[in-house]
């Protein structure tokens, strides 16, 4: 063959693979990426919220999720599901789908027992914000393991910020968070919920004056001092007590601190809280 | 000069089409610039950005979609499915591209959304890094941050 004509060939050949290199990527406006995410399946979308922070943000994002075809195919897909397990039998069971369309915005996931209907019941709690207002929505629901299925719950007239990192202790059935009241007071109480009734209830703090919010609901207040402990370390979270006269306290560091009531001494424990567990210690044979 | 009832579509290259009014409000923008100003309906449209070839492209679907519209019995609904079919069947990445963010610009709704789906028809099955690579997305993510994703989502690789 003429070696000229060989290179020109070549050359149109390099020229032509260049050209497809650089358009091999699209730079694309946002929108039409996310006009383009919104035709995918929701496979796909777990997978690419591995891509980059802003696609993990968008496919996470409730207006996007709400802009979908199918929304509760995408919600089955990304295990918003809430799993109960028994780790002694082991055995699971996946919690059916909410009535409330609240899985995406779910704010606090309470979970405890109630003796007398040997039942075990699940609280999510959502609170939404409405519109651009300074105004909040809170929407509880109650799941019943025993009746599989799941029940609304009135919704407190006050709207409560949950703190999530302070919360959740399970005691006499009720669960207890702490809580703000986002309305106009902004004053704190323990808000509780009784599983058994499933009512809401408030508990005041101690030391401090009777909430004005509390209006709404059934108010308790009655504080006794047990004892005085003396801490270096800073304390934000519910004590745990332990069988032995001990309290188990955590440090901002989620180190676990063990003080003893009857010798008053107190040391650093072995195990930290679990990071984004609220209260699950990571290794739990160190208590037994 | 176009007709009445006609306008002028002028390409950033400098190619001129005359075609029906019908058609060219396919585009919300078109119709926003002739609704608000009637000069426009006169004279000539400028589509900024867009090249001859792309906008010849863009007035084809606009046309056969603007003559669905009212005749249903001519171009039936199944005829506009197989013409859409292969509208997008024929383009190669470079018209895909062009036509996606011309299609976005002039908000010719119902072609950017058959351009949408077709672009998703072709990265459904993709991996995040190839998806990376196709859309020239830089990956933010830490390491930790990469494992707790996959750990996450055992099930979508």
């Amino acid at each position: 063959m003429d070696k000229k004509k060989l290179v020109s060939v070549t050359k149109i050949n390099s020229n032509f693979q260049q050209k497809l290199v650089e358009r091999d990527n699209l730079f694309l406006p946002f929108k039409i990426i996310t006009a383009i995410l919104l035709f995918l399946p929701p496979k796909s979308l777990a997978k690419f919220m591995g891509v980059a922070k802003s696609w993990k943000n968008l496919i996470t994002n409730p207006i996007f999720v709400d802009q979908y075809p199918s929304k509760s195919a995408l919600k089955e897909y990304f295990g918003t599901n809430i799993c109960l397990r028994n780790p002694s039998i082991r055995k699971y069971k996946v919690v059916p789908s909410s009535i409330l369309d609240i899985e995406s915005t779910r704010d606090v996931l309470g979970f405890g027992y109630v003796a007398e209907t040997n039942d075990y019941k699940v609280t999510p709690i959502s609170i939404t914000k409405l519109g651009h207002l300074a105004k909040y929505k809170t929407k509880v629901e109650v799941y019943s393991l025993s009746a599989d299925s799941w029940k609304e719950i009135e919704t407190i007239s006050v709207p409560w910020y949950i703190f999530k990192m302070s919360s959740e202790v399970l005691l006499n059935e009720s669960l207890h968070w702490m809580a703000m009241d986002w309305g106009n007071t902004r004053e704190l109480a323990i808000l509780s919920f009784d599983l058994k009734k499933e009512v809401f209830k408030l508990i005041g703090l101690p030391a401090y004056e009777k909430p004005q919010a509390i209006k709404a609901l059934e108010f308790f207040d009655s504080w006794a001092k047990l004892y005085n402990i003396r801490l270096e370390a800073i304390i934000d979270r519910p004590p745990k007590f332990t069988n032995r006269g001990e309290i188990i306290l955590y440090d901002a560091r989620r180190n676990s601190l063990v003080y003893n009531i009857d010798n008053r001494r107190s040391w650093y424990g072995q195990c930290r809280m679990a990071k984004n567990s609220g209260g699950i210690l990571e290794d739990e044979q160190t208590w037994k | 000069m176009a007709s009445k009832g006609n306008l002028t579509l002028k390409s950033c290259n400098g190619k001129e089409f005359i075609v029906e009014e019908k058609v060219a409000v396919m585009s919300t923008t078109i119709k926003n610039m002739v609704d608000v100003d009637d000069s426009f309906a006169q004279g000539v449209i400028p589509i900024i950005g867009v090249d001859g070839k792309i906008l010849a492209k863009l007035i084809e679907y606009c046309k056969e979609h603007a003559e669905a519209d009212e005749d249903e019995e001519v171009k039936s609904e199944e005829y506009l499915k197989k013409f859409d079919e292969k509208f997008v069947d024929e383009l190669n990445l470079n018209d895909l591209y062009d036509l996606l963010k011309a299609s976005n610009y002039l908000e010719i709704t119902k072609l950017l959304n058959l351009l949408c789906q077709k672009v998703a028809s072709m990265i459904k099955g993709k991996k995040p890094e190839e998806i990376r690579r196709i859309f020239n997305i830089k990956n933010d993510f830490t390491p930790e941050e990469e494992e707790e994703i996959n750990r996450q989502n055992p099930w979508a690789f």
